[in-house]
């Protein structure tokens, strides 16, 4: 054991402001930085310092893919394996990666140097196949390039997006991410500076007259959040950014974050400010390291200027923004889930009732919104008032030009492929698409020209989620695609509520046996009963959307899962 | 005092009733896994839930809070193919043999015990570590009653916790040490509430 | 699966939170037990000891026949085990110990016995056994170990608020807005009691000031933790109640109408400042200042004390400086107030209610009041003695002068349980007469004349009354083992030989044929449980006394409206200082206490599974302590007092405070009692267990 590391993590806690359970997290992240793991003394320190139980802290650790209790390798890769990478060959790579380091999956070399794991998607989708080294994000990686890969070399993610009319994503490119004067210098914060100026009433009306729905997945209209939050005659409301983007297919808060993050944070403030609350956190996924770090220093710019912390811009109005990372868990994606993992505790969605509004984090009213709906509420108020046409794309797979689109609501679903990603490559058949992400569903052929609308979407039974579409040509295998996303599923389920714990396991175990050997007679039943039980009686939207894609491919291709064909390639 | 219908029975009952009580207070008794009158509803087996009017999917008994004009179906066909999948799965994945209340459940549900027999069922050894009881998480459903049990619905001793994620979750101690090595008192107050006969009384193994 | 032959409700026989326990019997076996489902007071939650603990009713060396001694009247009498004594009929046994008892009586008088009834036995063991001492023997000599454990509780209380059971009760625990535990390691002594007390912490966000020189478990629930010295804790509470005093938070309202005694009690106090308690406990100033005004300023508070505070040479201003600060904040009579001594055995309120005690009849009527001697001598049918009989310690002493030659002991041990053991047992070894009626052959049977096999808790029918004051039942699971009988029935047949054979008529009534009949009995003659009745239990699970009549709903908290002794009454206090001091040949302060996995002398719980964690006594040393001595964990240590010695293993540990070393008082074989000495409160007779100085050195020196 080093000492020296222990009395660094014994400093990092002697410095906490609190010392209570909601520190956990960051704590074992701490540790987890200082050791390359989290050994049974730090653990130890923590308990005692943060009061929590030895024992929770260790079934929280187990519970998120980042901790660990044994020793992990200087340097540790982890190659994506969700659907998109998948698709493009990162199992061979992996594997070849393993035998050429000669390690098997999770375990590091005796030497101490290297660990290969896979990971379920590090929103590189538009950069397939991609990978992590420590914390850097490599994109393309190929078989034929290993060696550059061990060193962490290799084509960086462009963080860029596409538009003939930009409003989330005018200043792409024209400021540097971090620089405050830059994002003042065009038009930022005046929303915020406007908002200052009216009555919460006011501002909160302005944002249900916007006609912004939550652009995280769930839709819902986030004036009416606000309303709901602000309404509590409780002093302490919360407001939190959710930016844990893990779902497959989605990497528009990355984007949005290292290019623009202080239009993130001006919508949090004009937030905060409506519903009066005085603390927020922003909820980066562990992956995200870059994004992270950025938006340190984005508080920290922030703050110098005094559009952050206490009396902001004499307006008497004060509030803090807190960072918290994710520790690679998809579920904390999930907006009670996440609150459970800054409460210091493993990711389990709550039952709702209640809701965030009436008891989120801490038990308190809390306003949660994806990254991008903050970014826009700051457009609200700013020179682009009342426009929500626009929403954020984001396309991948077999397309010539994958990548961040922010195109007006009801662009027709092919035209946006075609037109604007430039078709399949070498113009191969376009054999599905996926919307949503893999908790969406696949696209009917009849609807591939479906303007996508809400109400378009919605009469056609399909969701655009968080604004996912994956394409994919001819050469790909629809029970090929489905293990890919069963395995997600797989992966992901908390196994808090029995319908996905089980379900995503047993959903898999079927879909992997007809991927690899078709199917059997009853798997077409046993199917349709698993994934009727995860979307009718799961407890959260993960466990409800679990089984989404298989049962539309059970709809659109029956074929696939009755026994005759004979095994499936 | 508030009027629903529960299987277009008409009940009344306090507001703050969940749907299970208000059920139960006309004689409509709702099967469930997890609940525990000494403990806080976790809502995680699922088994109790109920087809609510207007509802986009199915409600857990158990926490959900009757509302007034609420129509409730307890055993529709959606809530009974939810019920019997669950069963069946959790057939498929755990020794049942001496869960007696699961067992009757799914008699009750018509739900085939071997259904998923072809698949992998978690199976680990008995460990037998301390003169008093003995837990065999082979018949572990991962209820999590001990560990609320143990943790703050009664016992405040924390020797139990859930470790991994998903298909994966067990009941653990810290490091999965043996249980005098932690900080386990022996109350045995997770023997009461398991459900399964993982954890056994050692007397009553023989 | 298992499948029962039949399931039992009945108490727990260990300690004094009374938890209603659920047995599962097939083949006349206990399987397994558990907790009934929301019933007080345990609301179904058990310890280990409940559910574990109860299998040493089965035990092989359960005792099944009457024994004789075979070496009868050879004194000084040497301790002997099994082989020492025959086996025999009850009828020989009962007409000799009746013919030995009956010859004293005759020759010597009543002042030649000395009885101890039992904190183990029930409330109708123990009534009949207080009627044979005081009907037949005509004594009041008669006492049991709630002398060795709460008796500075009860003598504190009962001067100051005029009763002494714990005010309040377990249900309202978990609700706490603040509360005190001191001298009491609460979640090893009474480990449900504890389960709430922290739920009242994490779930109703309580906070809990821990006033103790050990860090109890409880310590990590606690917002304070007040570590004074051990016995300096009338230093520790005298110093709030300065504090209190002097920024103006008592409750003048209540000392105005409910208390006397308050201006005379402040004036006391001037010297009394947090800096001088510093300075004599070692608690920082600021830390009393703090537990001062938390606890006068929260809404409703409670103070919850064990063995630390009672067990001492000044117990009774111990607890007097206790009884002081509730009476100035009012925190008393209301839910979630109280004073509330935790007691330590299954029926020790039970066996004091029920008269086991050298100055009052059942129900707290004392002996010396005429009216109440006259309302028994009437029911009784005979003459009772006016004056308060001798206290445990007391009747050992007259031992030791040749004063007393018979004692009978109920399911007692004093062997074990007495401080400074060695002079005990030579005590004991000079008696003429000693009958026991007991489960086992304990280390006071050794020295036994006869021994009569008694029928533990799951063999018979009768009532426990609990720490809280709930009368409960204990019903019959399967049979005694061999030939043993319930203490009553036992008692039933020696009264009424003893009677016989020194011609007392008319007979004072020892014809019962149920424990319910007993119940009855003393229900009539004590005010406080004359609605209370086996039956009424059976329906309601448990009744807490006082319950005056069939209609009365039972009393979950006292002192509602006034005190027994109708004014609480303040009472000025001085630091005294007598307990044992070290030197250099001594330099250690042992404490004594006991641990989860045991039970007081250890019969049972050595005779059960739990002996299989916990199989022997570990010697607690601060690290400070041991490095400086050079010893380290596991090493078998040496420990003498000026008393005595003996030999255990050291297990190194912060618990303690460098200086002060803590031995449990479970282990036979490591007997701490050896080392303890007799130095008693004046008032209540109790010995000063928590201090004796004592040396260390390594057995392999």
């Amino acid at each position: 054991m080093n000492e020296q590391l222990l009395r660094d993590l014994l400093l990092y806690l002697n410095n906490l402001g609190i010392s209570s359970r909601t520190e956990l997290l960051p704590s074992l992240l701490k540790a987890q930085k200082l050791f390359g793991y989290i050994p049974e003394e730090a653990i130890e320190i923590i308990s005692e310092k943060l009061g929590v139980s030895q024992v929770e802290i260790y079934g929280v650790i187990s519970f998120y893919s980042l901790l660990y209790v044994k020793p992990t390798a200087d340097t540790v890769i982890r190659i994506c394996t969700s659907p998109l990478c998948s698709q493009k060959g990162s199992h061979k790579i992996q594997k070849a990666l393993q035998e050429k380091l000669g390690i098997k999956e999770g375990i590091p070399s005796t030497d101490g140097l290297f660990m290969v794991e896979s990971v379920h998607c590090l929103g590189l989708c538009a950069h397939s196949p991609s990978a992590l080294v420590n914390e850097i994000p490599i994109c393309h990686i190929s078989e034929n390039k290993l060696d550059d890969l061990i060193e962490g070399k290799g084509s960086k993610p462009l963080a860029r997006a596409f538009s003939d009319n930009p409003v989330l994503t005018s200043r792409f490119g024209t400021i540097e991410a971090d620089s405050i004067n830059d994002f003042i210098r065009e038009d930022g914060f005046k929303g915020f500076i406007h908002a200052l100026t009216l009555d919460q009433e006011t501002i909160i009306s302005n944002v249900k007259a916007s006609g912004l729905l939550g652009r995280g997945g769930a839709a819902f209209p986030t004036g009416l959040k606000e309303e709901s939050t602000a309404k509590d005659e409780a002093k302490e409301v919360y407001v939190i950014c959710n930016a844990d983007e893990s779902e497959p297919g989605t990497f528009k808060d990355r984007v949005m974050l290292l290019n623009d993050p202080y239009s993130v944070l001006e919508g949090m403030l004009i937030t905060a400010y409506a519903i009066g609350s005085h603390k927020g956190f922003i909820y980066i996924r562990g992956e995200y390291d870059q994004a992270q770090e950025l938006f340190a220093k984005v508080l920290k710019n922030a703050e110098e200027k005094g559009y952050l912390g206490e009396n902001i811009l004499n307006s008497g109005f004060s509030f803090h923004v807190e960072i918290r990372s994710g520790a690679g868990a998809y579920i904390c994606g999930e907006e009670t889930a996440l609150f459970e993992s800054i409460e210091g505790k493993r990711g389990y969605p709550r039952n709702k009732p209640p809701y965030p509004v009436d008891s989120g984090v801490f038990g308190k009213p809390t306003d949660i919104n994806n990254v991008e709906t903050f970014s826009y509420i700051s457009r609200i108020f700013g020179e682009k008032r009342d426009n929500s046409s626009t929403r954020l794309f984001c396309l991948s797979g077999d397309v010539k030009r994958a990548g961040l689109y922010e195109l007006p609501f009801g662009i027709p679903l092919i035209e946006l492929i075609n037109d604007w990603g430039g078709g399949t490559k070498e113009d191969r058949k376009i054999k599905t698409i996926i919307l949503g992400g893999a908790s969406g569903s696949f696209v009917p052929e009849k609807y591939w020209d479906i303007p996508l609308d809400q109400k378009s979407l919605r009469e056609a039974g399909l969701s655009m989620g968080s604004g996912v579409i994956m394409v994919f040509d001819e050469t790909k295998e629809i029970p090929s695609i489905l293990n890919d996303i069963s395995s997600f599923f797989n992966h992901e389920s908390c196994g808090k509520c029995y319908p996905c714990q089980l379900g995503s396991r047993k959903q898999h175990e079927i879909i992997s046996r007809i991927h690899k050997s078709g199917p059997l007679p009853d798997d077409r039943d046993k199917l349709l009963d698993i994934g009727f039980t995860m979307k009718d009686a799961s407890l959260c939207g993960l466990g409800q959307t679990a089984s989404s894609a298989v049962l539309s491919a059970i709809n659109l291709w029956p074929e696939l899962f009755t026994a005759k064909g004979g095994p499936l390639q | 005092m508030i009027g629903l219908f529960i299987d277009d029975i008409e009940v009344e009952c306090d507001e703050e009733m969940t749907i299970m009580k208000a059920a139960e207070s006309v004689g409509i008794e709702i099967p469930t896994i997890c609940y525990h009158e000494k403990l806080t509803p976790p809502g995680l087996c699922r088994q109790c839930v109920v087809e609510v009017e207007g509802a986009r999917v199915l409600l857990p008994s158990c926490v959900t809070k009757v509302r007034e004009g609420m129509k409730v179906k307890t055993n529709s066909p959606r809530v009974q193919r939810v019920r019997k999948t669950i069963l069946e799965m959790l057939a498929g994945s755990t020794d049942l043999s001496n869960a007696q209340g699961l067992q009757e459940q799914m008699k009750e549900s018509g739900a085939d015990s071997k259904r998923f027999d072809n698949s992998e069922k978690r199976v680990f050894p008995i460990k037998d570590d301390n003169p008093f009881y003995i837990r065999d998480y082979s018949k572990c459903i991962v209820c999590e009653r001990c560990v609320q049990v143990c943790s703050e619905d009664i016992q405040f001793s924390y020797a139990l916790t859930t470790s991994g994620r998903g298909y994966e979750n067990r009941i653990s101690t810290y490091y999965d040490k043996e249980l005098p090595q932690t900080s386990c008192v022996f109350c045995g107050n997770c023997i009461d509430v398991c459900p399964t006969g993982a954890l056994i009384a050692r007397k009553e193994s023989l | 699966m298992n499948t029962y032959d039949r399931i039992v409700r009945t108490t727990c026989p260990y300690c004094g939170v009374g938890c209603q326990l659920d047995l599962n019997i097939k083949d006349n076996s206990i399987i397994s037990a558990i907790a009934p489902g929301n019933i007080a007071p345990n609301y179904g939650r058990l310890c280990v000891k409940g559910r574990f603990g109860t299998d040493f009713t089965h035990h092989k060396s359960r005792l099944k026949k009457p024994l004789i001694r075979k070496d009868l009247d050879v004194l000084p009498r040497i301790p002997c085990g099994i082989d020492g004594f025959r086996e025999a009929e009850w009828e020989e046994a009962l007409e000799l110990a009746a013919d030995r008892i009956s010859n004293t009586y005759l020759k010597k008088g009543s002042s030649a016995f000395g009885t101890f009834c039992c904190a183990k036995a029930t409330n109708e063991d123990n009534y009949l056994f207080q009627k044979f001492v005081r009907s037949v023997l005509k004594t009041n000599n008669i006492d049991h170990c709630a002398r060795l454990c709460h008796a500075a509780s009860v003598a504190g209380l009962q001067k100051a608020l005029g009763s002494a059971a714990m005010s309040n009760s377990i249900g309202e625990m978990k609700d706490l807005e603040l509360f005190i535990v001191t001298g009491s390691n609460t979640t090893e002594t009474h480990p449900v009691i504890s389960t709430f007390l922290r739920e009242a912490v994490v779930k109703n966000g309580a906070k809990l000031i821990v006033i103790d020189p050990r860090k109890i478990e409880l310590t990590g629930f606690a917002y304070l933790h007040l570590q004074q010295k051990p016995g300096t804790d009338v230093a520790v509470y005298q110093a709030m109640a300065h504090v209190i005093i002097k920024e103006n938070l008592c409750n003048r309202d209540f000392i105005g109408k409910r208390t006397e005694g308050f201006q005379k009690y402040s004036e006391t106090l001037d010297e009394f400042t947090p800096q001088w308690a510093e300075k004599i406990s070692g608690v920082a100033a600021e830390k009393i200042i703090e537990a001062a005004r938390l606890y006068a300023k929260a809404e409703s508070a409670a103070i919850y004390w064990g063995m630390g505070i009672s067990q001492s040479v000044h117990g009774t201003d111990n607890t007097l400086s206790i009884a002081n600060l509730a009476l100035m904040c009012g925190h008393l009579g209301r839910p979630g107030t109280g004073v509330n001594p935790l007691r330590g055995q299954n029926n020790v309120q039970g066996c004091s209610d029920s008269g086991g005690l050298p100055g009052v009849y059942p129900g707290y009527q004392n002996v010396s009041d005429p009216a109440s001697k006259v309302k028994f001598e009437q029911v009784w049918n005979c003459e009772l003695k006016d004056s308060a009989g001798l206290t445990t310690l007391e009747m050992s002493d007259a031992v030791g002068k040749g004063l007393i030659s018979d004692f009978i002991i109920m399911g007692e041990n004093p062997l074990m349980s007495e401080p400074d053991l060695n002079k005990a047992q030579k005590h004991f070894s000079e008696l003429k007469n000693l009958i026991i009626l007991d489960i086992f052959l304990n280390e006071t049977g050794e020295y036994a004349d006869i021994i009569f096999p008694a029928a533990s808790f799951a063999e018979k029918e009768g009532t426990f009354t609990n720490s809280d004051r709930r009368v409960q039942l204990i019903r019959k699971a399967f049979d005694p083992p061999g030939e043993a009988r319930a203490d009553w029935e036992i008692i039933n047949e020696l009264a009424k030989r003893v009677e016989r054979k020194t011609s007392q008529s008319p007979s004072s009534g020892f014809e019962f044929s149920s424990a319910s009949d007993i119940w009855d009995e003393m229900a009539d003659l004590v005010p406080a449980f004359s609605g209370i009745s086996h039956k009424r239990i059976e329906k309601e699970s448990g009744v807490h006394w006082p319950c005056p009549d069939k209609q009365h709903p039972g009393t979950p908290y006292l002192f509602a409206d006034n005190f027994p002794r109708g004014k609480g009454l303040f009472n000025a206090l001085t630091l005294r200082v007598e307990s044992e001091s070290t030197s250099t040949q001594y330099p250690y302060i042992l404490s004594t206490g006991r641990v989860l996995y045991h039970w007081h002398g250890g019969t049972m719980t050595r005779r059960s599974v739990l002996d299989e964690i916990c199989p022997e006594a570990l010697l607690e040393m601060h690290p400070s302590d041991a490095l400086k001595e050079g010893l380290s964990d596991n090493q078998m240590i040496r420990v003498s007092s000026p008393r005595g010695e003996i030999s255990l293993k050291l297990k190194i540990s912060d618990r303690s405070p460098e200086g002060v070393l803590f031995i449990p008082i479970h282990f036979a074989e490591a007997s701490v009692n050896k080392l303890t000495n007799d130095l008693r409160d004046p008032e209540a007779k109790i010995p000063d267990y928590k201090i004796c100085s004592v040396q260390v050195s390594s057995e392999s020196d």
